[in-house]
């Protein structure tokens, strides 16, 4: 109950494709975010697996079963939108009470009852008699999920739920979607252009960009071994660095950028499948990731100079824009005092290959 | 918004609205046999509730009475017959004819008049009434012009049962196929304001030219002969004066003199009423409606431009197939007695069709005649009354 | 609970089909009937009556002349006749351009100021668009006439009288009394509309106010004044009864024309202006519908804030003022003045034209008209068309922001009773329905309260349409795809969602019809033919007689009657009605 499976989707719209073929498999009960910037096509493929555009190629299955012209009102799936869309003219409970008109409440329990153990599940028990104009954003996009959640949907969708709120409500919000979501183990697709989100609450994510997905796998996986440049600069901070291999030797790659060479770990990036690729040969073009948290004063390995331009106070760490040649370099340290010239260094280890 | 309550509240609505429909069997006969009930146009007491009930007689008689009792007599007229704010005879009528004859007039008066009536005609749809009351010589031109053949929409009484018929002014009678009975006359004629035109240094008006000229510019009120008796006569009127070849021509120059052409008879008294200008066409019995309600007599004076007036006549006539005709003909008889003529010419603000009508003396100083009557008869009109009407239109409403 | 599946699946379109049917028989075939006499003749199809109307010049002008002699074009330069069709529209352009006028300065101040009342106010900006013909053109003559109020005022100063009815200026400006609080209203409402940080951020980057307004806010204004404006250019088009009443036949349009026909029988010609008429009217009509479509309802993030009224003397309030004595003369007095009457005669202050009312009422016999079986009727049948029209209206909206293919076509059409005359309704229905058709041996009619209804319903049921459409599509697509992720069907999620949430439109919407109904009198007066099924305009009309006192009197009532239900149900929906 509750899989879902994308096998090479294509959408196109008048003269643009917003899919070009995604392939994605979610399981039972995961906490799965399509992660990417505005315009890569995730919305779509939410709205996709909705059944809220049909798709021009490929297909979707909930369970195995194919949803081709399923309309959305006969999927068993939940939405909640960027906006919400309470119903204006219907309370808190009538709204949360709109899903159970079309389906039954779960077995042994009553409309009304279910609709005060989602409030409650929310953390809005007794407001069921407000009206939705009466509430704030963030009480109101837990009512949007209450409503979602009330029919026992196979899959919930939300589209950038967060994005109206501000900093802090946003962190303590998501921390209760990814509550309530393993509490009632229901299989999540989450949509969000915001990477450090999707790394804190995600089970896996996917990193679209121009209606591809980029790569699966977990917060960790993506983070860590980023599989493309795209990837690399996009999830996090990153520093990418692009030269010639001048030689390797088993453990390391030695990389010579604008005349410096670097020792460059050798494992590279694991792609979707977990194989690896073989080494560069010498001569080739590659590109290596830095992440600026692993660029310190202190490394004594890969050391180079660079110019700071500018600093941003972040409280525990301080992140500097530093010019290297025509390149800006950015690092960040608890060390708030840098200025002028700084030299840096990295561990070969802490820099990945790119493919 | 209740679900259960708004279909409820729909619903009574529409059911409301369905009893207004009607199916009622077309008889083999033909259509203009009148027929009891059944058809749309049946007075009735309360609004949307027009429906026919199929009634027991479905068949007709030429020469049935109702169901039971008192016989219904169903009279067409002109609005101003039977309901003007001012005054009206059509109570009185049928008060007075009710107590004295075992009948019952219903009277009738739709907006378009006579037309109305030729409508149905023209459409075989049945007229269901039984005199028209206020025909006009162009009425019956345009009632004869508009049936086919040699069908009629009116049809004739036997003159022989009407006590009184031989008191009617010879003169007044207009149709040449003896149908319509005169029973009330007039003069169409100019009706001015004194103290205005004094105000304006000019004396009453004398001739048509002076309507034209400079002096009394701004200064008439016409009703629009395309949908008023008055202002139709008065247009024949200057087609006497100045002929068929130059009528149109007096037209534009009293038009360029800022004469104004007002939708109908009552428009263009209540804006004269209203001081908007000091001269009207009307009728020369202005002053006993004056007389009656005490006004200024200087804002009723009645003038005859060139000492000419138009003779205006109306008859009354049966409409052919009515089975009342009994009734129909009691009913002429009564509208002729010399005291019911003298009553109905005053409710009616006219003359009476009779020379032996009972009028109070003081009636003829009130009512004014002039040197010489103008007149169109039924044939003059045939073939030209469409035309006059509609050249005057045209040149009238151009740009 | 769970209704019948099969329900929901053809709710909608059993109700287009019920909706397509009643418009059919109620407006499609009777209209029908008249046209068609305008390719008849003698009995056979002929396109004559086309041909006549087309080269005549008097329908015409130089232009007629022209297709038979091109060189005349150059020959009367530059004295060209515009024949009825090139007056009728020359006056109705003059009419939209002094309605704009009019109506601009009206909206800034509804928009953009606050005061007491002014909700109250903006309700009441629809309230001239329905009033009938005979309550204007009495209220005029009172007020524009030789001896009205203008006039008097005019001579206790000194200034000379103006001469004012007859000319082709008191019909431009009763078409702008008709028009130009429309006008001021949906302009208002699309002003509000417009997000206040444009015009400021505007200024801030060095534009005065009037170059913020004129490069900012006036672009986003002109949907909904180019909507405003060709509603009025169609009206004044079509306009005849003012026009009779206060220009007379010399200013005659071509509706006068069509009404004239028709009074002699004339159904041919009369058949043939109308369907002209109509032509050019659908085509504006459609041309209505684009910029409509323009306009989206949409409320700004924040709307312009309004200044209060009443305060120091600054050149905007001066402005107000300026506008507030015009407005006061064009929209206030006339109603003014036929109140003042009613209460008027020779003697001074009298009570004597309400008198009439109460004994006419008390002592007239059956055959004549009552002042309370006006008032009964007229509210009956706008209760009638209530029923009708709304249910119409709003299906016709909800087609109407459905896409599909031909829809604009389709929203046309059902707009249809905009561009025909009342005059060729009423005489389609008296016709096709009331005088009945004949099938099966049987002679089908229907009674004439039942048509009044129907002439009123169709008159109205656009206006619940054009309220209700821009609501509809105004609501956020997000909230009809969450119900309908809930489960909702397509017809679940009208009924529960949308059409709840359009509720002030609908108000709104029924607000308008109900007072349309009880000023409507061109269709009334052709099928009040019953003898008991007049309204309160056909009694003004009856009351009129040699003098304006009793007419003006019974005008009051039904000026009370329909301004209080107006209001009534205006405010139930806040007041947002015709794009607000």
């Amino acid at each position: 109950m509750g899989s879902l499976e994308l096998d090479a989707v294509r959408k196109s719209f008048a003269d643009t494709v917003a899919l070009d073929g995604v392939s994605l498999a979610i399981e039972e009960g995961e906490f799965f975010t399509l992660v990417g910037p505005s315009g890569c096509g995730k919305t779509t493929t939410l709205r996709t697996i909705a059944g809220l555009e049909a798709p021009t190629g490929g297909s979707v299955r909930f369970d195995d079963r194919d949803v081709a012209g399923v309309p959305v009102e006969d999927r068993d799936v939940g939405i909640v939108f960027q906006n919400y869309a309470l119903f204006p003219h219907m309370s808190v409970a009538e709204n949360v009470a709109y899903g159970l008109k079309f389906a039954d409440p779960p077995a042994g329990t009553t409309t009304d009852e279910r609709v005060a153990e989602l409030l409650d599940l929310v953390d809005l028990p007794e407001m069921g008699g407000r009206d939705p104009d009466e509430l704030s954003g963030g009480q109101q996009q837990r009512v949007a999920l209450a409503r979602a959640l009330a029919p026992e949907p196979e899959i919930l969708l939300l589209d950038e739920p967060m994005s109206a709120l501000d900093a802090r409500l946003r962190e303590t919000l998501r921390r209760q979607v990814k509550s309530i979501q393993s509490e009632l183990d229901v299989t999540t697709v989450y949509v969000t252009h915001d990477q450090e989100e999707a790394l804190a609450i995600s089970d896996r994510v996917a990193v679209m960009n121009g209606g591809r997905v980029e790569q699966v796998g977990t917060p960790q996986e993506i983070y860590e071994r980023p599989a493309t440049e795209f990837v690399a600069s996009f999830v996090g901070e990153n520093n990418l660095f692009s030269g010639t291999v001048a030689g390797h030797d088993g453990a390391t790659v030695t990389v010579d950028v604008d005349g410096v060479a670097f020792q460059v770990a050798a494992e590279r990036a694991a792609t979707d499948d977990g194989t690896g690729a073989d080494l560069p040969a010498v001569g080739d073009s590659v590109t290596f990731s830095v992440r600026p948290t692993t660029l310190s004063a202190d490394e004594q390995s890969n050391r180079f100079d660079v110019d700071v331009e500018t600093g941003e106070y972040l409280g525990e760490t301080t992140r500097y824009y530093a010019e290297w040649g025509d390149r800006t370099v950015v690092f960040r340290t608890p060390d708030s005092g840098h200025q002028g010239r700084v030299s840096l260094g990295f561990d070969p280890t802490d820099a990945r290959l790119l493919d | 918004m209740d679900r259960r309550r708004f279909i409820q509240a729909a619903g009574a609505g529409l059911a409301g609205l369905a009893a207004g429909c009607s199916a009622e069997q077309v008889e083999d006969t033909p259509t203009d046999e009148s027929s009891d009930g059944g058809s749309a146009d049946t007075p009735t007491e309360t609004p949307g509730n027009g429906d026919s009930t199929a009634t027991a007689t479905a068949t007709t008689t030429p020469t049935g009475t109702a169901s039971s009792g008192t016989p219904t007599l169903r009279i067409g007229t002109y609005g101003s017959f039977v309901d003007a704010p001012s005054t009206s005879p059509g109570g009185w009528v049928k008060e007075r004819f009710e107590s004295e004859y075992d009948a019952e007039i219903q009277w009738f008066a739709p907006d378009g008049g006579m037309n109305y009536f030729l409508q149905r005609r023209q459409q075989g749809v049945t007229i269901d009434t039984d005199l028209y009351l206020g025909l006009t010589p162009e009425n019956l031109v345009t009632a004869d012009t508009g049936v086919e053949g040699d069908d009629s929409l009116f049809t004739s009484v036997d003159t022989s049962a009407l006590s009184n018929v031989s008191n009617v002014v010879e003169d007044y009678y207009f149709d040449p196929q003896d149908r319509a009975i005169p029973f009330g006359a007039s003069y169409i004629s100019l009706v001015y304001n004194q103290n205005a035109l004094d105000e304006r240094g000019v004396g009453a008006p004398e001739t048509f030219e002076d309507l034209a000229a400079d002096p009394y510019e701004d200064g008439l009120l016409v009703p629009n002969p395309q949908n008023s008796e008055t202002g139709l006569e008065f247009l024949f009127w200057t087609v006497d004066q100045f002929g068929e070849d130059n009528y149109l021509d007096y037209w534009s120059r009293l038009i360029d003199n800022g004469a104004r052409i007002l939708e109908g008879w009552s428009a263009a008294y209540s804006a004269y009423s209203s001081d908007e200008a000091p001269m009207v066409v009307s009728y020369s019995t202005d002053q006993v409606f004056a007389d009656r309600y005490d006004q200024d007599m200087a804002r009723h004076q009645v003038g005859f431009p060139n000492d000419t007036g138009y003779a205006y006549l109306e008859g009354v006539a049966p409409f052919a197939g009515t089975d009342r005709m009994d009734v129909a003909t009691d009913f002429i008889d009564f509208i002729l007695q010399p005291d019911i003529q003298a009553e109905v010419a005053e409710r009616n603000v006219a003359l009476p069709a009779v020379s032996n009508a009972e009028l109070p003396s003081d009636y003829d100083d009130l009512v004014y005649e002039p040197e010489t009557v103008v007149s169109y008869s039924y044939d003059d009109l045939v073939g030209n009354m469409d035309t006059w009407l509609n050249d005057w239109s045209q040149q009238v409403a151009s740009n | 609970m769970e209704r019948p599946e099969v329900v929901e699946r053809v709710g909608v379109p059993v109700a287009a089909v019920a909706t397509l049917g009643l418009l059919v028989v109620m407006f499609f075939y009777p209209v029908g009937t008249v046209l068609v006499e305008s390719i008849r003749v003698d009995g056979r199809f002929s396109l004559e009556i086309f041909t006549s109307i087309l080269t005549s010049e008097f329908y015409f002008g130089t232009f007629a002349a022209a297709l038979s002699d091109p060189a005349v074009v150059v020959r009367s330069f530059p004295d060209y006749r515009l024949g009825l069709f090139g007056f009728t529209a020359w006056q109705a352009l003059l009419s939209t351009l002094a309605s704009v006028v009019l109506g601009l300065p009206g909206a800034w101040i509804l928009a953009r100021f606050e005061f007491p009342g002014r909700r109250t106010i903006r309700s009441l900006t629809a309230l001239p668009f329905v009033m009938p013909t005979i309550m204007v053109a009495i209220g005029f003559l009172a007020t524009f006439g030789r001896e009205g109020i203008v006039n008097q005022a005019l001579l206790a100063v000194g200034l000379p009288r103006l001469e004012l009815l007859g000319t082709l200026q008191i019909i431009v400006l009763a078409h702008a009394f008709y028009d130009a609080p429309l006008i001021a209203r949906i302009t208002a409402a699309a002003w509000e509309g417009v997000d206040a940080g444009m015009p400021e951020t505007a200024r801030s980057l060095g534009a005065s106010r009037l170059r913020a307004f004129r490069d900012v806010t006036l672009p986003q204004l002109l949907p909904a004044i180019l909507t405003g404006a060709l509603l009025t250019f169609i009206f004044s088009f079509m306009s005849f009864a003012i026009v009779l009443a206060l220009g007379g036949l010399q200013k005659a349009t071509i509706e006068v024309w069509v009404f004239h026909s028709v009074e002699q029988l004339e159904y041919g010609t009369a058949a043939g202006l109308a369907v002209l008429e109509i032509v050019f009217s659908l085509a504006l009509t459609y041309a209505y519908l684009q910029y409509e479509a323009r306009q989206r309802a949409s409320s700004a993030a924040r709307p312009p804030a309004r200044k209060p009224l009443f305060g120091g003397v600054s050149l905007d309030r001066l402005a107000v003022l300026g506008y507030g004595a015009v407005a006061l003369v064009v929209f206030v007095l006339p109603i003014a003045s036929m109140v003042l009457a009613s209460v008027t005669g020779a003697e001074g202050f009298t009570l004597r034209n309400y008198a009439f009312l109460v004994e006419r009422q008390t002592e007239a016999y059956s055959f004549q008209v009552k002042p309370l079986t006006a008032i009964q009727n007229s509210l009956v049948f706008g209760a009638g068309t209530l029923v009708l029209a709304v249910p119409m209206g709003v299906l016709l909206a909800v087609v109407s922001t459905r896409g599909f293919r031909g829809r604009k076509l389709v929203d046309t059409l059902a707009m249809a009773p905009f561009a025909v005359s009342g005059v060729v309704v009423g005489l389609g229905l008296l016709r096709g329905l009331v005088f009945g058709f004949e099938a099966f041996g049987y002679r089908f009619t229907v009674s004439g309260a039942l048509a009044i209804v129907a002439a009123h319903a169709v008159g109205a049921y656009p206006f619940v349409t054009r309220t209700v459409a821009p609501a509809l599509a105004g609501i956020d697509d997000s909230m009809l795809e969450s119900a309908r992720s809930l489960g909702a069907s397509r017809t679940r999620v009208l009924l529960d969602v949308e059409l709840p949430i359009v509720v002030p439109g609908i108000l709104a919407g029924m607000a308008f019809a109900f007072a349309l109904s009880i000023g409507e009198f061109d269709s009334t007066i052709i099928l009040a033919t019953g003898g008991t099924e007049y309204t309160m305009p056909v009694a003004m009309e009856r009351f009129r007689g040699r003098r304006l006192g009793p007419a003006t009197a019974m005008g009051c009532v039904l000026l009370a009657v329909t301004a209080v239900s107006f209001v009534l149900i205006d405010r139930l929906g806040d007041g947002r009605g015709l794009n607000g």
